[in-house]
Order: C-alpha cells, then structure tokens, then sequence
C-alpha cells in the first residue's frame, strides 16, 4: 500500500491557504474596525482648543491616530485570542494536520495579518491629514519624511505582533483552563495598582516603559520578537496533549 | 502490514475506565465492523487510532507509528464522524476543493456524481445541513478521500432508509474498486453484517470476539422442533433465547454438537439453523439482569 508521507512545510502551506478560505472575517473585522476608528477620530470627537487674549484669538484642534492605533490594538488581540480557541482547533483537524502545524499555520496568519494592520494603522496618519486639510483648507504637520514613515510601519507591525501573539497565548490557556481569564483580569489590576521595588512606578508602567521607551529601533524589535516568540512556545507546549473533536 | 495494532490499551475519563487492557491488531485490506453496545467505547478507539485521542495506558500504533500528532497517520487515515466540523464561511464546493488539496488520492469525479445524486447544493453550507444530510456529506467525503486507513464512526446517523442502503452499496462498491482498510462502527448490525468481513466486538472494557462475520455466526447455531424433543437435547447446554410457539420451540444455543449428536437430533426431527451475526451478537452480549418488561413489572406491583 502506497502511503504519503508527507512534510511538516508542506503541511502547513495547506493549512494556511485552508484558514485564509475559511476565515475571511479576519479582513472584514479588520477593515470595520478601522473605518470605525477614521469616523469617530475625523469627527466632532477631535481635541480642541482656544486661547485669547485682547486682540488674538486663536483655535486649534489636534488630530491624531491614536484611535486608529488602539482599536487595531485591541483587534489583533482579539483575532488572536480567536484564533487559538477550541472551535478552530477542531476545525483544523477536519483534515491533514497535527497540533504543530496548526500552530504554526496560525502563527503565519497572524505575522500577515500584523503587517496588514500594521500598515493601516501607518496609513490612517496621512489620511487623517488630507480628510482634515480638505475639510478646513488649513493643516500644521511635520514634513513628509519616508524614513520616519517608514519607522513607524515597522513600529506598527510589531506592536501588533507582541498583541496578537499576547491574544494568543491567552486563548490557548483558555482552552486548558478556562479560569485563567479570571487569573489574568486580577494579575492585570494587581499589575496596574501596585509599585514595582525601586522606581515609583506601577509595574504595568514598568512593563509599558520596556517597550514604548525603547529609542533603538533594532533593540525594539529584538525586544518584541523575543517575548513573541516565547507566547507562541508556551501556546504550542501547553496544548500539545489536548484531544481534539469530542 | 499490521495497519492498526493496539497492547494492553487502557482509556480512563478520570475514575471512569472506558477501555481495559485491549489487544488487537487490524491487518491491510480488511473491511471490519466495530461492533458494540452504547457507550462501549468504539468511538474512543476510533479517535485513539485517528490520533485525536491519547491513551491512559498501553501502546497504540497505526502504520507503526504513534498516531497521536503523527502528520503521516494524518494524511493517510480519515475520521469520519459527527464532530467534523467546519468554518461558517465555506460552502460545500469549498469544502470539497479543500479535501482535493489535502488527499493526494481524492477522486474529485466521484465526490461530484454521489454530490449529485444525493442532491446537494454546491452553495449551501455545511453547518445548514440536516443531520442526515450532514452525516451523508460527511460519508461522500469519507469515500472519495480514498485514504489507504477510513474509518467511519456511526456513519448513518440520522440517514434515512434508502440513503442507508445506497451508501452501503457505494461504500461496498468502492472498497471493491479500490481496496483499503476500512473500520466502520455501527449498532446496526444486522444492516451491514453483509457488507462486514471482520467484526470486533468490544464489551464491558475489553473484546468479546475479533474474527470473520462467519466466525461469528457459527459460534452458534438454532435449534427447533416439538418442544419435548428439543428441551431434553439442550440441557446442558448453554441457551441464550428460547421461544416457545405452540408444542414448537424454538432456541438459540452455543455450536458445540459433535457430528453425531446432530446426526442424532436430527433424526428425531429436530432442524439446526444457521444464525446471523447481529443474533450472535445479542447472544454473546445479553444483559444478565433480566429483561426491560422486569422494570415494568417491578413498578407496577409497587
């Protein structure tokens, strides 16, 4: 009898081009989430300002994409939390695959999906800009510069990359131990409330500070790619024994 | 080539032991029937030698490998069952390009000639089917993959009759045209005991019996005729059902007459007749606490 034996490579192609058919509402979710962030940060919802004195007066309003940032933020959470639930584990083993190339099918999609958000969330500066230069006719920004465009297209990505992998890891616990949610929400507020040893600063401050401080782009990315990397082994490890389609 | 080979297997859900110290081994080309009563365990074998499943104890090993994470078991074995299941966005032709992808020896002609004569729509989605529906869907897969291991775990679930029987003559048709092993779990015995060239019977955490059909069947043998000739016959032997018509009786026995006892029943008009595998089946495995009329029985006096 002929059997195929098949590589781990070859696996994990077809499970890849199997998820992207099957899970479209990645994108969609995606593009909502941002058109959803332009309407609220274009609108009345802008920071504003006057200042006067007797003869100037003088109104600003600030723009910014830290909507945009934040609800992508949370979206690759959550696309990475759902990814690794149990619904899609099961689906996974509908065909050819084991635990492995599972994960490491997802842990591509999620790589893509983290540079596509990554360069949305870099793009929605610009276009904030132009939406607000054609609607006042007046603008005050920096100077188009692509090197810094480009940093913050790298910054974007990998900022996505740490959540999502971070979502990750949180869906993959939850499907060993479904409390662990609850563990996490109290490691969260004991994290926020209380003050690490020396400096007098939360220990969230402190975890914030590691990445959001780094000045050495390279540094940054190292930092990222490391703690990423070590969600997804502990998400592969700890459900390496889990039985599937019951 | 051992296909399926399993040493003193023990399966526990916490202090439940499903499965105790099971052996056996399934060799190429075989068409077996897991056979059973409710909750025996054969789904969990069939998840154990799919690899969705870890053992508690012993060793199973299927193309001798470990099954459990084996991307080689995987490729060439196929579970079909009812937890199979898939994304909302995919229609059934997506799902049936998926599995071309991933079974190198998908036949993509007969998928669609059986898609169509069970009248699907390439359209719909898998999660919409009705639950025969869906078990016949989940059946036409199973039979185009061509996968060299195919296991079927309960596969008529919710079929209709005459989807029933059609997919026993294409299962039995293509097993025909293309040889394989194939494992198929059914209570329904007396349906497919025909198409069955193997049968493993698990009860009570181990295995009853694991040998041809007609193995089976000759296990025993029905003895009838007037009832004063027939009960002296039987008596020391072992009985697993009497019927009583009449002066005729009628009972089903274990097969161990010598040549000449039968010689000598026969002659006093007592006729021996072969039983079939789904009433061997029920004799090795009757309940010895009495029958479901006791339970009524019981609550009625009370």
């Amino acid at each position: 009898m002929y059997l195929v034996e098949p590589s781990l490579s070859d696996v994990v192609k077809k499970q890849i081009s199997f998820k992207f058919k099957a899970y479209p509402s990645i994108w969609t979710s995606l593009l909502v989430v941002q058109l959803l962030a332009l309407a609220l940060g274009v609108g009345p919802f802008s920071s504003g300002s006057m200042s006067s004195d007797d003869m100037l007066v003088i109104s600003h309003s600030e723009i910014s994409s830290d909507l945009t940032s934040v609800f992508t933020i949370i979206w690759a959470m959550l696309t990475g939390f759902l990814l690794a639930t149990t619904a899609y584990f099961n689906e996974a083993f509908a065909f050819t695959t084991n635990r492995i190339s599972h994960h490491l099918s997802n842990i591509f999609i999620l790589l893509f999906a983290s540079t596509i958000a990554g360069v949305f969330v870099t793009l929605t500066g610009p276009l904030l800009k132009l939406v607000t230069f054609l609607r006042l006719d007046s603008l005050y920004s920096e100077p188009f510069d692509l090197s810094v465009l480009l940093l913050q297209l790298g910054t974007a990505v990998f900022y996505m990359l740490l959540f999502s992998a971070f979502g990750y890891l949180l869906g993959s616990l939850f499907q060993r131990v479904i409390w662990i949610i609850l563990l996490i929400i109290m490691l969260f507020l004991f994290f926020f409330f209380i003050f690490g040893s020396t400096s007098g600063q939360t220990i969230f401050e402190q975890i914030v500070q590691f990445f959001f401080s780094e000045h050495s782009f390279p540094l940054f990315v190292g930092k990222v790619s490391l703690t990423a990397l070590l969600f997804f082994a502990i998400s592969i490890v700890t459900t390496q024994k889990i039985e599937v389609r019951k | 080539m051992k296909v399926v080979e399993f040493k003193e297997v023990k399966k526990s859900y916490g202090s439940n032991t499903v499965l105790n110290n099971l052996t056996f081994t399934i060799n190429e080309g075989a068409l077996t029937g897991i056979i059973g009563r409710n909750g025996v365990g054969k789904s969990t074998i069939m998840k154990m030698i799919s690899g969705h499943t870890t053992v508690s104890a012993g060793s199973v090993k299927v193309f001798e490998e470990n099954p459990f994470n084996s991307l080689m078991v995987s490729a060439n074995s196929i579970l079909i069952d009812d937890t199979i299941s898939f994304s909302v966005k995919l229609t059934l032709a997506d799902i049936l390009n998926e599995a071309k992808r991933f079974y190198p020896n998908w036949d993509a002609h007969l998928a669609q000639r059986l898609f169509d004569y069970f009248s699907f729509n390439l359209k719909s989605h898998h999660h919409t089917l009705s639950k025969g529906k869906k078990s016949t869907f989940n059946a036409i897969i199973g039979i185009a993959a061509h996968c060299p291991l195919t296991i079927f775990d309960e596969p008529i679930n919710g079929m209709d009759a005459v989807v029933r029987k059609d997919f026993y003559r294409a299962l039995l048709k293509d097993y025909i045209a293309h040889p394989r092993t194939i494992l198929l779990s059914s209570h329904h015995l007396e349906e497919i005991e025909d198409l069955l060239e193997d049968i493993l019977l698990i009860h009570s955490g181990g295995i009853h019996f694991h040998g041809s059909t007609t193995d089976l069947q000759e296990m025993f043998i029905k003895v009838k005729g007037k009832e004063q000739s027939v009960l002296p016959s039987i008596a020391n032997r072992s009985v697993f059902s009497k019927q009583i018509n009449g002066s005729f009786c009628e009972t089903l026995v274990k097969n161990d007459f010598t040549l000449d006892d039968r010689r000598l029943m026969e002659a006093s008009g007592i006729q021996f007749s072969a039983v079939s595998a789904n009433d061997a089946y029920i004799a090795l495995t009757a309940n010895m606490k009495g029958g479901i009329d006791d339970v009524f029985s019981r609550t009625e006096s009370e």
